[in-house]
């Protein structure tokens, strides 16, 4: 690994558990200048390797009932149907898939109700959708807040 | 990249502690959090201002809401930056084992970054991510094929990801 490499891991090590630390505290944890821990978060960020923000425990917020709904849609529809879902603010995850089904989202809800209320009300009542399977989680066991995928 | 000098992304902490169970936040840490989504690197300072509280009882809010797993300010890595192209879904079915069990082990592996629990079959949904074919492979057959418990496993590849939130997560304390 080179140099900056390196670098790179360490300091992303440092803002992985607190991304509220300061460039002049990483700079004197890892030995290196300020201007230095600047340059390559915002090399970091600008390749969208990394990007420093907000996450919450959805059950702390609130966000107590949560389902992986999967879709089947006529073939046409179903990059519409993708579409429509990203717009929503309960759908977290949206992908196209290959498989049985051809759309999977991830909704988070404050209730049953609620889930209830997206899933009948504006998912299976979306033109296109031809079946839909709902699988309501009980518990997350793991749900890693450090990997993800930047847009 | 090859996949031999890769080095897997560590997890951040092994085993979660009880997380918090129910909404657990008061209007003054809801307009922090608010904030902080625009801006995460707003000053105590200006937050303080902002909200026309002393400094101190934003420092406040913001290290009880980490110390109780309710919110933190992280910085997050792009899975394909450490060469992780596929990312595909598989339902876990169960039998002969205890699913808590089944579940452990699978938030062992590396690759997977999700584990979800569910009541029926299949009782375990995970999110898995491969560098390429063969490797998501391996990973299906070797280290979750190799789990105890899981009668089948069946599987489900995203072409496109049109939405991923960073916004949540389980949040262990260290």
């Amino acid at each position: 690994m080179s140099r900056s490499a390196t670098l790179d891991e360490k300091i992303f090590g440092l803002l992985r558990d607190d991304g509220r630390v300061s460039n002049r505290e990483i700079g004197r944890v890892l030995k290196v200048s300020e201007a230095t821990v600047r340059n390559r978060i915002r090399h970091l960020k600008e390749s969208k390797a990394m990007r420093l923000g907000v996450v919450t425990n959805p059950r702390a917020v609130g966000l107590v009932a949560s389902a992986y709904v999967r879709i089947n849609a006529e073939p046409s529809a179903s990059r519409r149907v993708c579409k429509m879902l990203a717009s929503m603010s309960e759908c977290n995850f949206v992908a196209l898939t290959l498989g049985h089904y051809d759309v999977i989202t991830f909704i988070s809800t404050s209730s049953r109700d609620a889930l209830r209320a997206v899933i009948d009300n504006k998912i299976i009542a979306m033109a296109g959708v031809r079946e839909v399977d709902v699988r309501e989680l009980v518990e997350a066991v793991l749900h890693r807040y450090d990997l993800v995928r930047i847009k | 990249m090859s996949r031999r000098n890769m080095s897997s992304p560590p997890k951040p902490h092994e085993t979660p502690p009880g997380p918090p169970t129910e909404a657990s936040v008061d209007p003054l840490d809801r307009k922090i959090i608010a904030a902080l989504r625009i801006d995460c690197q707003l000053s105590n300072k200006e937050l303080a201002h902002r909200f026309r509280v002393a400094e101190s009882t934003i420092a406040g809010r913001i290290r009880a809401m980490r110390d109780k797993s309710v919110m933190k300010v992280v910085a997050q890595r792009d899975v394909r930056s450490l060469g992780y192209e596929l990312f595909c879904f598989a339902d876990i079915h169960v039998a002969g084992r205890a699913v808590k069990e089944v579940a452990a082990d699978l938030a062992k592996v590396d690759e997977i970054t999700s584990v979800a629990l569910l009541l029926g079959s299949p009782a375990i949904i995970v999110q898995v991510n491969g560098q390429d074919r063969k490797h998501l492979l391996q990973v299906l057959e070797q280290k979750i094929g190799s789990v105890q418990g899981i009668s089948t496993i069946e599987t489900t590849l995203a072409l496109e990801i049109i939405k991923f939130d960073s916004e949540y997560g389980e949040l262990y304390t260290p």
